[in-house]
């Protein structure tokens, strides 16, 4: 059995199932939404420093 | 200068999450490791706990950053011990709702555990160093009780006695939120990298170090004294790594746990000694990376405490999936992971890798 015969066999057949795959899908959904809060975040925090830039 | 007034509100704060952290962990690892007795949970449920505990918790974080008055540990703590009574009553409809409420329960407490004592720390790392490691000595507490006849609602009404703590720790988080913002003295990441890449870079080596943490060879632990000891260690490596980040730089002590602590861990494989120095010096980049983090979402410590914790969900996941067979090739992954991970703190780091002073 060559490698990427080993990762399907292993890891698609075997261990997917119901629950793995239902949790995989809340934590890719969090994940993003915790990317764009971040995102958020870093682009106001950019947006007060140049402001208090210009006030100087 | 800081007052003696915000040095015992600090380090209150710091111990009062020790104990907070501890309890959290010792119903979690009770619980679970009561449940993964059943055989047809042993290995779903450490992935699902995993998941729901560790990823939610920036989302979670979010929440509390922008509403503060919502007493979001005393929450958890709830439902950790409600969590933990049904595990032992059997009220909510199977195992997976009380494992559920568990996880939430869970990702409350640290949380806000995050929140208060990065905000009480006048920007040192030694605090939410002291909260980190107060959940090495939880787990292996748990398990332990777990091997035991100990009823479970014995743990869920143990768990209840953190709410004093969560209280007056909220008082500390208060007094220090009467500043603008508490934590604009963590300032250890490189200005001229970019927030998202220093943010990225810093998730990437969590990601590194949770994997590192399952892959470390340990043939010597065979005793439960033995893992007694391994715990307790990775407890003391953690408090000791914002120790020496505060007294010596975050930059230095990165560089220089993670450098002595390989030939240690590769050498340490059978022995005991050996191994735990190797240990102690891997624990200490905890804090590291959490608060290059929060240096720069500096008005968002909860936020910035999630990116941590997914990482470390995300590093330890493969191991549910593949496992490396032989000892060489584990210990060249470790090695190669490890350059890049000291690769990636020096770029992000401040070079003086202190906090800037003008602040």
């Amino acid at each position: 059995m060559n490698s990427f015969e080993f990762i399907i066999d292993s890891f698609f057949l075997r261990h997917i199932s119901a629950p793995i795959a239902v949790i995989s899908a809340i934590v890719v959904l969090i994940i993003i939404i915790t990317s764009v809060a971040a995102a958020k975040e870093i682009k106001k925090n950019k947006t007060e420093k140049d402001g208090g830039a210009r006030d100087v | 200068m800081r007052s003696g007034k915000s040095i015992t509100r600090n380090l209150g704060a710091a111990w009062l999450y020790f104990y907070i952290h501890f309890a959290t962990e010792v119903i979690c690892f009770f619980s679970l490791t009561r449940l993964t007795g059943d055989s047809v949970w042993l290995w779903v449920a450490p992935f699902v706990y995993d998941a729901l505990a560790f990823v939610p918790q920036g989302i979670v974080g979010r929440i509390s950053d922008r509403f503060p008055k919502i007493p979001v540990s005393v929450i958890g703590i709830i439902l950790m011990a409600l969590a933990g009574a049904d595990f032992a009553l059997g009220i909510l409809p199977g195992k997976y709702t009380a494992l559920v409420i568990l996880c939430l329960g869970n990702v409350c407490t640290h949380v806000n555990g995050a929140e208060v004592t990065l905000r009480c720390s006048d920007g040192r790392l030694s605090h939410s160093a002291i909260f980190v490691s107060g959940g090495s000595f939880g787990v292996i507490t748990g398990r332990l009780l777990a091997d035991t006849f100990l009823p479970a609602w014995v743990v869920s009404l143990f768990v209840l006695t953190a709410i004093p703590f969560a209280l007056l720790a909220e008082y500390y988080r208060k007094d220090a939120d009467k500043l603008e913002n508490p934590c604009e003295k963590f300032n250890y990441n490189n200005p001229k990298i970019p927030a998202g890449i220093v943010i990225l870079t810093a998730t990437l080596i969590v990601i590194v170090r949770g994997y590192m943490g399952y892959g470390i060879p340990t043939s010597w632990k065979k005793t439960v004294f033995q893992t007694v000891l391994l715990y307790v260690t990775m407890g003391c490596g953690k408090a000791l790594g914002g120790v020496f980040a505060d007294l010596f730089g975050v930059r230095k002590t990165a560089v220089f746990s993670m450098v002595c602590a390989l030939p240690f861990l590769f050498a340490g494989d059978n022995i005991m000694a050996v191994s735990l120095i190797g240990v102690m010096f891997f624990s200490m980049t905890m804090s590291i990376t959490l608060a290059l983090i929060v240096s720069v979402l500096q008005k968002s410590p909860g936020l910035a405490f999630g990116f941590t914790t997914t990482g470390l969900f995300l590093g330890t996941a493969p191991i549910f999936f593949f496992k490396f067979t032989t000892a060489f090739a584990n210990c060249a992954v470790i090695a190669i992971l490890t350059v890049l991970c000291l690769a990636g703190v020096l770029i992000i780091t401040r070079k003086d890798g202190k906090k800037n002073e003008q602040l």
